[in-house]
């Protein structure tokens, strides 16, 4: 696993995405003749980007981008950063630490700083629809159960930036995303829409859905503030009561987590080299990942018992055999088996827990793309651009969600 | 949106963006017309209202002869049902979600997002 963009081949030619400094530029005001239909998977570090004609099964954008703002400092010499760009995205503003502020639009799944969010925002309209003159409609993965205080500011970034919006919460999506259409109706195919348990752990939430044939209820869906940045949280405070002074930064942190990552019985030895104050260091952090990853099962075994019990008896069966886990955290080795291994250990009837696959980080947008596509014309939410009259232009946040980077 | 049923929707676009674009548009008139904004605002407002109540009033006259008409025309012995629309969009709701046995065939997701949108309106 890594940070890197992944540019999936396209089914169709892509213009170049106007350079990021033009984010505050105001849109033309033509008429939006062409309809781009986007599935978004808005993630706290990481999200994708599916997007596509109106009318047409073409993808014509596929995206991961790590979901990040840099502001570029004063004083940065000409010619350091590409363009001038005052603002960086994704990977480039990652490329840029030294010279960017950077911050995150969301924390625990949920937009915690609403400027850097549009900023964000604007950046994936632009790579959709590099015209600027598209109608956008965007359906966007919501964390489970997410408050409407969450979907409303959401709503409020997108305005102007999207034209209408629909938000679903991702487990769900990603059960959408998962699905292989070719195969439903098939007799051997056990369609996860119709009965199945999704495990999305992202970087700020871990999501939990029962999927059933019908939208999932709310006591269908868990969400729990511990994901990714909560293993990377509680390995850098134990590294730090380790190694003091280790001169680890949140974002190396998290990249050792990302090559390291196992639940189940300790790997130690485990060596990771890590360079301080120059020097190649071998650190062992065999116990250290271990024990946070570890944490992570703790935390969301008990929500997926919960849901198991709601499912009824002549569901259950099969949903046993079609638990999923997807997202980010699915890469943590181990963590299909250890779930399984626990289910059965407490007297579940053959469980079976699978991971999503390669397509992990794709999934929720895949299923946002799939809902965008069926979405009736009444179901959209339609956005109002009134930020005019309530906002100035974009720039710099006065209180980011600053990332340990850099 | 009302007649559609997405009442909560547009609740929320009436009391937030509606409102914001209004008062920036009575704020603009103030500039043409010192005094007289909020007076031409609201003439407009009713003016439009009672057009759209006179579309309605007029779909629901002429929806039932339409369907009529149709049924007369078809050789098929299958009856078409066509519902007027409701006398006033605020007494309109969205149809509730059919529930779904949970053995039965895979469900569109157009019925499933229409599931997640009724959920979010008996919420409301």
């Amino acid at each position: 696993m890594t940070t890197a963009t992944l540019d999936k081949p396209t089914l169709s030619a892509q213009p170049a995405s106007p350079p990021p400094s033009d984010i505050s530029a105001p849109r033309q005001p033509a008429a939006k003749t062409k309809i781009v239909l986007v599935g978004f998977d808005f993630g706290t570090n990481k999200s994708c980007l599916l997007a596509g004609s109106a009318g047409s099964t073409d993808i014509a954008v596929s995206k991961v981008i790590p979901t990040v703002v840099g502001y570029v400092k004063d004083g940065i010499v000409d010619g350091i950063i590409a363009g001038n760009a005052r603002v960086l995205f994704g990977e480039d503003a990652l490329r840029a630490r030294l010279h960017v502020k950077m911050v995150a639009p969301l924390r625990e799944g949920i937009i915690a700083d609403p400027d850097v969010a549009r900023d964000f925002l604007k950046q994936v309209r632009a790579l959709a629809d590099p015209s600027g003159t598209a109608e956008i409609r965007a359906v966007i993965g919501m964390p489970a159960n997410a408050g409407e205080t969450a979907r409303d500011d959401v709503r409020r970034c997108a305005q102007g930036i999207f034209d209408r919006v629909l938000m679903i919460p991702e487990p769900f999506l990603a059960a959408l995303g998962y699905r292989e259409d070719s195969r439903v109706g098939q007799p051997n195919y056990v369609d996860p829409v119709t009965n199945s348990l999704f495990i999305d752990i992202g970087g700020g939430t871990s999501d939990l859905c029962l999927v059933q044939g019908v939208f999932p209820s709310r006591d269908d869906q868990v969400s729990i503030p511990f994901a990714g940045d909560a293993i990377d949280q509680l390995m850098q405070e134990e590294l730090d009561r380790t190694y003091p002074n280790n001169g680890l930064t949140r974002l190396r942190v998290r990249e050792i987590k990302e090559t390291h990552a196992y639940v189940g019985p300790s790997r130690k030895p485990l060596d990771v080299k890590v360079i301080l104050s120059g020097k190649a260091h071998q650190l062992e952090l065999g116990d250290v990942i271990g024990r946070a990853c570890n944490t992570l099962v703790d935390k969301i075994y008990p929500a997926l018992t919960t849901l198991i019990a709601r499912a009824s008896s002549d569901s259950v069966v099969t949903l046993l055999q079609n638990i999923v886990v997807t997202g980010g955290g699915s890469q943590i080795r181990g963590l299909d088996t250890v779930l399984q291994q626990r289910l059965i250990a407490d007297g579940y009837e053959a469980p079976k827990v699978k991971l999503a696959g390669h397509d992990f980080q794709r999934y929720v947008a895949i299923g946002a793309l799939k809902a965008s596509r069926a979405a009736r014309e009444n179901q959209w939410q339609v956005l109002l651009d009134c930020r005019k009259v309530s906002a100035g232009p974009p720039g710099p946040p006065s209180s980011p969600a600053q990332l340990a980077a850099g | 949106m009302r007649a559609r049923g997405l009442i909560a929707e547009a609740e929320r676009l009436h009391s937030h963006e509606f409102a914001a674009a209004l008062a920036a548009a009575e704020s603009e008139m103030e500039e043409i017309l010192p005094g007289h904004a909020s007076e031409e605002v609201r003439t407009l407002l009713d003016a439009e209202e009672t057009r759209v109540n006179e579309a309605l009033l007029l779909a629901e006259i002429l929806v039932p002869l339409i369907a009529e008409k149709i049924n007369l025309a078809r050789p098929s012995t299958e009856q078409v049902s066509v519902r007027a629309p409701a006398p006033h969009p605020r007494a309109s709701a969205r149809p509730a979600a059919v529930p779904r046995h949970r053995d039965d065939p895979a469900p569109s997701i157009a019925d499933l997002i229409d599931g997640m949108l009724g959920q979010e309106n008996s919420a409301h």
